[in-house]
């Protein structure tokens, strides 16, 4: 497959590199001002895809973290002009022909991202109403069980066992007079699992402060460290204990996957702990932090979104808490009324998904058994369609 | 305004980013928005550095572990000057003719694949603890691991029969030795048993038998990888999605703010 007149790049290939996907690129004659790269998967269609970086011209690949089965495309800008290339997939590689690359640059044409001169620019994306509705209509689930928690604070929340063992864990470590590690994993601040950790960070320190414990937060991200600090400074302050809270403590290894595994496994086996919390965002060091909090001897309690980590927490910690549940770890420890109708309001938005969902299956076999329900099909699912 | 700047700012931005979503037109503000990221992330790297250099440094001056954050401190310093020396000489250190590139490609990648490798060891251990059938749930998840584990080699359709096989010989064995007590000693009923696995086990090495088995094991593997890990699978991305939603409404309007003062 060749490029034909894609302003400024000649080659562009997608590979694969510790569950990453790299994105490499060469430029032709033509000099660009920036590139950006845009991602399409099962969750950013391309009509609306997902913007992973605008980049300057010295660049010439970008690793997306996100990994998995997705197709990229480069965006040029070279003055007013901008030019996309053509979708490009995982292990696929796109470029000018040989005899093609010496021709004068090309011409700078207004193609694809160009709005149709004589047409008015739309101001708001019509495309997206349905996703807008949506989430006006969360948005008032949300502040109605906010506003029946203010009114009757009594709601109630399922049993999690893995956060009902905090208090064990840090008397336990109380006990044995060894410190808690806790860990939000390589995830930076924008993250939502590392906010959630954080959240729980909090709750533990407030524990820990009571019975006097050590709490050792090593951090991959310097914003996810200022933010640690933050929480765990309130949290012996909020207990009435500032003189216990140690800055030094709170503290940055590196951003380095790998490196910040092979620091805290080290940690574990000098210090042994006596429990260990990893909740937050993890990728392929999951497991060795797991086996290395096991070999410690310390309790471990794990808890992540990463769907594919989870199995490995499951097999390896003492606890683990699963999926979304870590979204509601704070609040179920805290038992703060408004943070409870929160989760509250996500398990209203499941059930009414899975309402919908059940109304999608009757409908499918409706049109199975009788074509005249197809339309009805056709039309409930571009209710959820974006881009039609 | 110190408790309430931090979230006055991540309801404004937060909005703000919902509201871009919808808007065509501004996808420069959201452009400059993704700018100003990266630029606040790099300034924090400098927390970050004055984190673990003053960590460091104090340790080596009360004598605590010198050895460890000796070595830390002075590969630290060395591959920054050796960084913004190339940085200065090839225009990025990561340039392929700057010899940077050379400690990076044979003390930086080599340390990171020997941790990622280790993790094999890793997996070995977790799987010998968690596979054991403690009970009818950790059973299931035994048999279904152990068919996906084999289906997903090379040769499966030689492993699998095999496997089987010696799995019915042994079960034979089993029955054979423990149905004494189960059946009082008869030795007919024990033989009759134990004589089913063998039978089982001989049947399985029919080369029909045997094709029919090895073919399918493929497909009971993507069956179990299909249908029912993707149902739990799917089922457990759609809670983590609402309560995302449900979390990220919560710090919009500062309902939750433990990561803050």
């Amino acid at each position: 497959m060749f490029l034909l007149a894609y302003i400024g790049i000649a080659r562009v290939s997608v590979d694969t590199l510790n569950g990453s996907n790299v994105v490499m690129w060469a430029y032709s004659d033509v000099k660009v001002d920036s590139v950006k790269v845009f991602r399409a998967d099962t969750m950013h269609p391309k009509e609306s895809p997902l913007l992973l970086g605008v980049l300057s011209p010295e660049d010439t690949a970008f690793i997306d973290t996100l990994g998995g089965k997705a197709e990229y495309i480069l965006r040029t800008f070279v003055g007013k002009d901008s030019s996309d290339t053509d979708w490009i997939g995982v292990g696929q590689s796109i470029g000018i022909a040989p005899e093609r690359r010496s021709p004068p640059p090309p011409e700078p044409t207004k193609e694809v991202t160009e709005k149709p001169q004589g047409k008015k620019a739309m101001f708001f994306d019509t495309k997206k109403l349905n996703i807008l509705i949506a989430i006006l209509f969360f948005m008032a689930i949300f502040f109605y069980l906010l506003d029946r928690a203010r009114k009757d604070p009594n709601i109630f929340i399922r049993r999690i066992a893995g956060l009902d063992v905090v208090d064990d864990a840090v008397g336990r470590s109380a006990e044995m007079g060894k410190p808690i590690m806790f860990t939000t994993g390589i995830g930076d601040i924008d993250a939502l699992a590392v906010l959630a950790g954080l959240t729980v960070l909090k709750q533990v320190a407030k524990r820990a402060a009571l019975y006097e414990v050590k709490v050792l937060v090593p951090n991959s991200y310097p914003l996810v460290l200022a933010a640690a600090r933050e929480a765990v400074k309130e949290a012996y302050t909020e207990m009435g204990r500032p003189d216990l809270y140690n800055e030094n403590d709170v503290f940055f290894l590196t951003t380095s996957q790998f490196g910040f595994a092979s620091g805290m496994s080290g940690m574990m086996n000098r210090l042994r702990p006596g429990a260990v919390f990893l909740m937050g965002l993890f990728a392929a060091e999951s497991l060795i932090l797991a086996e290395n909090a096991y070999v410690s001897g310390a309790i471990s309690v794990a808890g992540t979104t990463s769907i594919d980590q989870l199995p490995f927490f499951i097999a390896a910690c003492d606890y683990t808490i699963i999926g979304d549940e870590l979204y509601a770890a704070s609040a179920y420890i805290s038992r703060n009324p408004l943070e409870v109708a929160g989760v509250k309001a996500s398990d209203w938005f499941k059930a009414l998904s899975v309402a919908l969902i059940i109304v999608g299956v009757i409908l499918a076999t409706l049109s199975q058994i009788n074509p005249e329900f197809k339309g009805v099909l056709e039309a409930y699912e571009r209710l959820f369609s974006m881009g039609r | 305004m110190q408790r309430h700047g931090p979230i006055i700012t991540v309801m404004v931005t937060s909005i703000l980013t919902v509201a871009l979503f919808f808007l065509p037109q501004a996808e420069e503000v959201q452009t400059y928005l993704f700018i100003m990221a990266i630029v606040i992330s790099g300034f924090a790297m400098l927390i970050g550095m004055d984190s673990l250099i003053l960590f460091h440094m104090r340790r080596v001056q009360q004598g605590e572990r010198v050895f460890y954050s000796a070595t830390l401190l002075t590969v630290f310093f060395i591959t920054v000057i050796w960084g913004i020396v190339d940085w200065y000489r090839f225009g990025s250190p990561f340039n392929p003719q700057a010899s940077f590139m050379w400690l990076f490609r044979n003390v930086y990648l080599p340390l990171d694949a020997t941790m990622f490798s280790i993790l094999a060891f890793y997996i070995a251990s977790a799987a010998y603890r968690a596979f054991r059938a403690r009970n009818f749930n950790s059973f299931l998840l035994l048999v279904s691991a152990t068919v996906v584990m084999i289906g997903r080699v090379l040769y499966a359709q030689i492993i699998f029969p095999i496997a089987l096989s010696i799995f019915l010989l042994l079960m034979a064995a089993w029955l054979w030795k423990s149905s004494r007590r189960m059946y009082g000693g008869e030795k007919a009923v024990r033989l009759s048993l134990a004589g089913i696995m063998v039978v089982g086990a001989i049947v399985v090495f029919y080369p029909v038998v045997f094709k029919f088995i090895g073919g399918s094991i493929y497909g009971l593997t993507d069956w179990i990888l299909n249908v029912p890990q993707n149902a739990a699978k799917r089922g457990m991305i759609l809670g983590l999605m609402f309560g995302g939603v449900a979390f990220s409404l919560r710090i919009m309007f500062g309902i939750e703010r433990s990561w803050t003062r």
